[in-house]
């Protein structure tokens, strides 16, 4: 990105914050439509729980160069230009047809912007081996006249809660119809994106007998075994990646000692995908934030140029298509951007105003790199003291 | 059919030692597409090169870098596998937990569990995690990556599910719902009303992947030679308004009951 693009956006996020408009940057919602609930309407959009990790690894040459994945035919000693190139199947021994975008877009289900509630199954019914991936419903008042949106959603999120009960509904992200499960916790809706029936096997299917009749005496040796590890609560703590850990500590080792530092370069090629990505980054709003916001204000985030309906659902089509290629490897290309990079912005010293403005989540984490002790049961304001 | 095991570890916890088999529990039925050289109708090689000077850079001359905001730190092989984690078969369990303790969105990919030769120990294993409807957390190693997962019951059968990391997910504690007026209690009360009206069985085999679907016909046909029309779906238009549309809601409701 040009210098003078990095300058004026920055120039729109300092001051007040410009919540419309195009000095708004972060993550977009994956997907926003109306939740119809009897003939009740609630425009929401989504965004992903989940996101890439703090840190990932990319290819570079011996000069910290980034490279690119490029494809060669047979024979040929230039990369083939993506006119050249063209999905197929192999239809025989070593025999290819081609199958056309067009063809694969004409596969894709209309996009519907609608999730149609009508079936409220019990929360213990649903099984964990159906979860594929997490995200947030946001309320979205600016789809309709007034804030109408934050009613709805707040009416819905507190009768499933006193029901006990989860929707399961279908809805079309990316040309393909997702199965969900629409769950509220605490006046919270999450979409749990499920998979569907016939993604699982079963143990028969695999050939799996049913474990056969217990020896009772080793069943209550094995119970008390576990009895001994018994505990109430969760403490995500315990989800910490020690390898991720040990990667970040050597990085900023290495950054103190400058060994093995490459400088990223002042101007950049296009093709040099990554360092845009991570100069995004500092100008990235976190997700977390973003989130926040648009619960309190019942409202999304708007989508750039305008970018509703048609425009945008053809890009997402795209980009699924795109990795949906088996020749495309996941470790290449740049990541979703939707985290920035978390590790590098983390490490500046936030004042004081700034660290009240941090999710929990980020203050969690500056906590973990300071190795503050009782961290996972610290309230956000008793994080901003120990932070201080 | 009987499926391969994907892995072989051994659980353990106090002095137990229970050896398994990790069988996955997901298909991969989606239609996976090659990348062809369109002239050819060959598949296409692959090689990594440096844009600005357009050469290919070897294997050899690779490196991984993390990349921070003004630089990249470089990485060399051998330190990167001094990094990782040390190979074991150990599955340790740190906790039981109670069903449910685990927020769903932790859950990633689940993989059923078998006997590693002694049966005996696993059968007991089996009954006493279904019996005492508690969940194990526990960590592994597996193929050079670090795994956090929950150990369950499955109608029976126990399951390992694959857990994200901390640095994975979003602190749903962490965010504030909507907030505004209380709430009208008898708003909820009709909304309540109307969720237990549209009560049902999760009967997850009812829905199919219509995509997936069209995808497999479509090679099928190219496979034939034939070629294949699909029909576009249409879309439907949304309402507004809400006490009235609740109310009007629950009076279709209960006339259907």
């Amino acid at each position: 990105m040009p210098k003078s693009g990095a300058k004026t956006s920055k120039a729109s996020n300092s001051g007040k914050p410009h919540h419309h408009g195009e000095g708004f940057r972060g993550p977009r919602p994956f997907w926003s439509g109306t939740i119809a609930f009897g003939l009740v309407n609630l425009p929401v959009g989504l965004y992903p729980a989940q996101h890439s990790r703090d840190v990932t690894l990319k290819e570079v040459d011996d000069k910290g160069r980034p490279l690119s994945r490029r494809f060669f035919s047979e024979t040929g000693r230039k990369p083939l230009k993506s006119s050249e190139l063209a999905r197929g199947v192999e239809v025989g021994e070593e025999r290819y047809v081609v199958v056309e975008d067009q063809e694969i877009e004409d596969a894709a289900l209309e996009h519907r912007r609608e999730i149609t509630l009508s079936r409220f199954v019990p929360l213990d019914e649903l099984d964990p081996l159906y979860f594929r991936r997490a995200y947030f419903l946001v309320p979205d008042s600016r789809a309709s006249s007034g804030d109408g949106a934050l009613k709805p959603y707040r009416l819905l999120a507190a009768a499933m809660e006193s029901a006990n009960r989860a929707g399961i509904a279908t809805l079309v992200m990316r040309g393909r119809e997702v199965l969900v499960a629409i769950v509220a916790e605490n006046g919270i809706l999450r979409a749990e994106a499920l998979r569907f029936h016939d993604e699982l096997r079963t143990p028969q299917g695999i050939g799996l007998a049913p474990p056969g009749e217990p020896d009772a005496k080793r069943e209550r040796r094995i119970r008390q075994a576990m009895d001994k590890l018994d505990a109430r609560h969760f403490d995500p703590d315990q989800l910490i990646d020690p390898h991720i850990e040990a990667l970040k500590k050597r990085v900023r080792q290495k950054r103190r000692r400058h060994q093995d530092v490459a400088p990223i370069e002042a101007t950049r090629s296009r093709e040099a995908g990554q360092g845009d990505e991570s100069e995004e980054g500092a100008e990235v709003i976190d997700l977390m934030q973003v989130l926040k916001r648009s619960l309190k204000r019942g409202r999304v985030e708007p989508t750039p140029k305008g970018g509703k309906g048609k425009g945008k659902e053809k890009g997402e089509g795209a980009s699924t298509r795109k990795s949906s290629s088996s020749a495309r490897s996941s470790n290449q290309g740049a990541q979703p951007s939707d985290r920035g990079s978390a590790a590098g912005k983390s490490r500046k010293a936030p004042a004081e105003g700034e660290l009240a403005r941090l999710s929990r989540e980020t203050l969690y984490r500056l906590a973990q790199q300071r190795d503050i002790a009782g961290r996972s049961g610290m309230t956000k304001a008793q994080l901003i003291e120990a932070l201080q | 059919m009987s499926a391969r095991a994907v892995w072989k570890g051994v659980i353990g916890f106090g002095d137990e030692r229970v050896p398994v088999k990790l069988y996955t529990a997901v298909s991969d039925r989606n239609v996976h597409f090659r990348l062809l050289d369109r002239r050819r109708h060959r598949p296409v090689h692959q090689a990594m090169i440096e844009p600005r000077s357009g050469k290919t850079v070897s294997r050899d001359d690779r490196h991984k870098a993390v990349v921070g905001k003004q630089d990249r730190i470089l990485f060399d092989t051998d330190e990167l596998d001094e990094l990782a984690p040390a190979p074991s078969r150990d599955i340790e369990v740190m906790h039981f937990l109670p069903q449910g303790a685990i927020d769903n969105q932790w859950y990633q990919r689940p993989y059923y569990l078998g006997p590693d030769g002694d049966e005996e120990t696993f059968d007991a294993f089996a009954a006493a995690l279904a019996n005492s409807g508690r969940e194990g957390l526990v960590h592994w190693v597996m193929r050079h990556k670090a795994y956090v997962g929950a150990l369950r019951d499955h109608d029976g059968h126990p399951v390992l599910i694959t857990l994200r990391h901390l640095d994975e997910v979003v602190d749903a504690d962490a965010l504030e719902p909507p907030g505004g007026a209380k709430l009208n209690a008898k708003e909820v009360e009709m909304a309540t009303d109307l969720v237990e009206a549209y009560a049902a069985d999760f009967e997850p085999a009812t829905y199919q992947d219509e995509y997936r679907q069209r995808l497999e016909a479509l090679v099928e046909a190219k496979r034939s030679g034939k070629r294949l029309k699909v029909k576009r779906r249409r879309r439907q238009e949304p309402t507004d308004d809400i006490v009235s549309s609740l109310e009007a809601s629950l009076a279709r409701e209960r006339k259907r009951a």
